[in-house]
């Protein structure tokens, strides 16, 4: 259909007229419009040519009927005074004659002035055939009829002479009639525009009821709710689409469902996993320790083995610790332990507990209170302090900011700073910044968990680079955190 | 087809009904049959209306429908014989004709006339006056005059003082 300018501007009509309703109505009334007009039209046109023959014919029947009835011409030519009486006699009615012989005419014609005899019409009548045209006089239309009158003796063929005889008939009754016919038929058209409005409605109805119902049921799926189905109406095209909907998305929902029940069961085996190995990693925990404690003892290569397997036993614990952590949070089974805690003895202890304090610089307002889990405050500094001191640069700075909706707590590093393409997924489990460093000190979870904490506050944590080098880490913790299932 | 010229026959169809359709609209010249015609009675004779030959009727007894005719009969005797009416046309237009401007150029005298017809209709007409000296349009009154009152005439030729006028037919026949 786009083809060249018309092409764009028929879309363009098409576009304009939008909504499926209007579409319909326009087309609606644009079908009746045309059937009334062709209907009504041929039927007026048909109609009015018939009346107007009919009257014509008659006409023309009539004239001849009472020239044949005339008396009989006496002596040849007629005077001024034949030629009045002979229009006299065939006068009458609606019909005015004129009799012509020569260039002389019965008097008292109509028109006024103006001949009402067309030209052609008169060449016709020379011609030797009964002639008859419609003219307007002074916008009324009028029947001209013409002949000859042609004399012949009874023992000829070929006429003597002859009279033209001209009968002008007023057809203002057949106007009336063919006008009242034209009413008839613009009612009949605004009958049939009011029915093809109706109708274009009640259609546009049975169909666009369906479409908004299936537009419903697609808002719902697209918002998340995989059970959303659409109603089938009948067997039409718009219940095969709505069936279609609906095949679709059950097909959706079981995948999802299939999808969720595939993670939650890989989510709790892992969390079972990390709940069988506790056991024994408490058991091997003892045996490391005490082969700690006999490990300076030992010569060379067999102090060096049980010092690598106490190191990594330790790391197997932490990482087998922050994986039970993590399915906590998975599982929703994660509960916060509110207190009222002063948060900068809270980051202090912290820093204490871990041996930190000479290697990070505090600048921590005292008396500040907030409820908050005070061993899950200590889970997000020592992970976020921790991984600063591994990857940043010292120095290692622990701030705390008091802001009108809550506190702020970063720990900015003044090491080279996250890369673009690390920052987005600094957060993701096990991720590894340095992919040429193999193995690290950490779990790979510490970040990951030191966000839920932040978030089971109902708080976030969020990373950015400082100005000039350095990483900061930022948990905001909003003043006083909620209690689970308690909407303040 | 597209959208838009579907559209543009179909505004320019309903227009053109709309508007050329309405009403009694003037019509062209509709021919119909043959124009009646109607017998007359009575002798022709050709006299001028200013330079033009018109014919002029003097209407016979008439026969009157009968019970055994209730139309006019086909035979019979509807006009003058051709030497009667050409002494009728020496007469020249009566009073009601003259009324009508109507002249003749046919000087008086013309009798005794002799009427002599061929197998191939040729009609001689001898007169008494010296035929060079009569008008053409003299000439034409009486050939058209005898030529009216005898049928089948094809040309007619006046004789008359050792002269002759014509063969010539009636410049109105046909």
């Amino acid at each position: 259909v786009t083809s060249g300018a018309a092409g764009s501007s028929a879309s363009r009509f098409l576009n304009g007229a939008r909504s499926l309703r209007t579409r319909l109505l326009v087309a609606f009334v644009l079908l009746g419009v045309s059937t009334a007009v062709l209907v009504a039209g041929v039927d007026y046109v048909q109609a009015r040519n018939e009346i107007l023959q009919r009257t014509q014919d008659a006409a023309v029947r009539a004239l001849t009927q009472r020239i044949d009835t005339l008396p009989l011409v006496g002596a040849w030519p007629p005077g001024q005074a034949e030629l009045d009486g002979i229009a006299g006699q065939l006068s009458g009615g609606e019909d005015t004659a004129i009799v012509v012989y020569g260039d002389r005419r019965s008097r008292g014609a109509p028109g006024q002035g103006r001949d009402p005899l067309p030209g052609e019409l008169r060449l016709a009548v020379r011609e030797g055939n009964v002639a008859w045209q419609r003219v307007l006089v002074q916008g009324h239309p009028v029947l001209v009829i013409g002949t000859q009158l042609r004399l012949v003796r009874a023992d000829r063929a070929a006429p003597v002479a002859g009279l033209e005889i001209y009968s002008v008939h007023g057809l203002a009754t057949e106007e009336h009639s063919i006008d009242q016919l034209a009413t008839w038929a613009w009612l009949t058209g605004a009958v049939a525009v009011v029915l093809a409005v109706l109708l274009a409605l009640l259609a546009g109805r049975g169909v666009l009821r369906p479409v908004r119902e299936l537009r419903r049921a697609t808002d719902r799926l697209g918002a998340g709710d995989l059970g959303a189905r659409a109603r089938v109406h009948g067997s039409d095209e718009l219940a095969d689409v709505a069936r279609t909907f609906n095949d679709t998305a059950a097909t959706l929902e079981r995948y999802v469902g299939e999808l969720r029940r595939l993670e939650s069961e890989a989510r709790r085996f892992v969390a079972d996993v990390s709940h069988e190995l506790r056991t024994p990693l408490a058991a091997m925990i003892a045996v490391t320790d005490v082969l700690d404690e006999d490990a300076q003892d030992l010569p060379g290569d067999a102090g060096r083995a049980a010092r690598l397997v106490s190191e990594e036993t330790r790391k197997l614990t932490r990482l087998v610790d922050d994986l039970i952590e993590v399915s906590r949070f998975d599982a929703g089974s994660a509960a916060l332990a509110l207190d009222e805690v002063d948060v900068a003895d809270a980051i202090r202890a912290t820093l204490r507990a871990r041996g930190w304090s000479d290697e990070v610089r505090t600048d921590l307002p005292d008396g500040v209170l907030a409820r908050l889990d005070p061993r899950r405050l200590d889970v997000v500094v020592a992970n976020l302090v921790s991984n600063a001191l591994r990857h940043g640069g010292p120095p290692v700075c622990v701030q705390m900011h008091v802001r009108p909706d809550g506190l702020d707590i970063e720990v900015a590093d003044s090491g080279p700073g996250l890369a673009p393409d690390v920052l987005p997924h600094v957060f993701d489990r096990f991720y590894k910044a340095d992919t040429a460093r193999a193995r690290s000190e950490g779990s790979g979870l510490g970040l990951a968990i030191a966000r839920e904490n932040a978030r089971l506050h109902g708080g976030e944590l969020t990373a950015a680079n400082r100005d000039p080098a350095g990483a900061a880490f930022t948990v905001h913790l909003p003043r006083g955190a909620r209690e689970p299932g308690d909407p303040r | 087809m597209t959208g838009r010229r579907v559209l543009a026959v179909l505004v320019a169809v309903l227009v053109v009904a709309l508007t050329a359709g309405c009403g009694v609209r003037p019509s062209g010249v509709i021919t119909g049959g043959p124009a009646p015609t109607r017998a007359v009675w009575g002798t022709v004779l050709y006299f001028l209306a200013g330079s033009t030959l018109t014919p002029v009727i003097r209407p016979t007894d008439r026969p009157v429908p009968t019970a055994d005719t209730p139309s006019l009969p086909a035979t019979g005797t509807p006009t003058l014989p051709p030497a009667e009416a050409l002494t009728l046309l020496q007469g020249g237009p009566d009073s009601e004709e003259q009324a009508q401007d109507l002249t003749s150029e046919v000087p008086a005298g013309l009798d005794p006339v002799t009427i002599t017809t061929d197998t191939s209709g040729g009609v001689d007409v001898g007169v008494s006056v010296d035929v060079t000296t009569l008008s053409p349009a003299a000439v034409d009154q009486v050939v058209c005059t005898v030529g009216d009152a005898l049928p089948g005439t094809a040309t007619v030729t006046l004789t008359g003082g050792a002269a002759t006028r014509g063969p010539q037919t009636c410049p109105l026949a046909g």
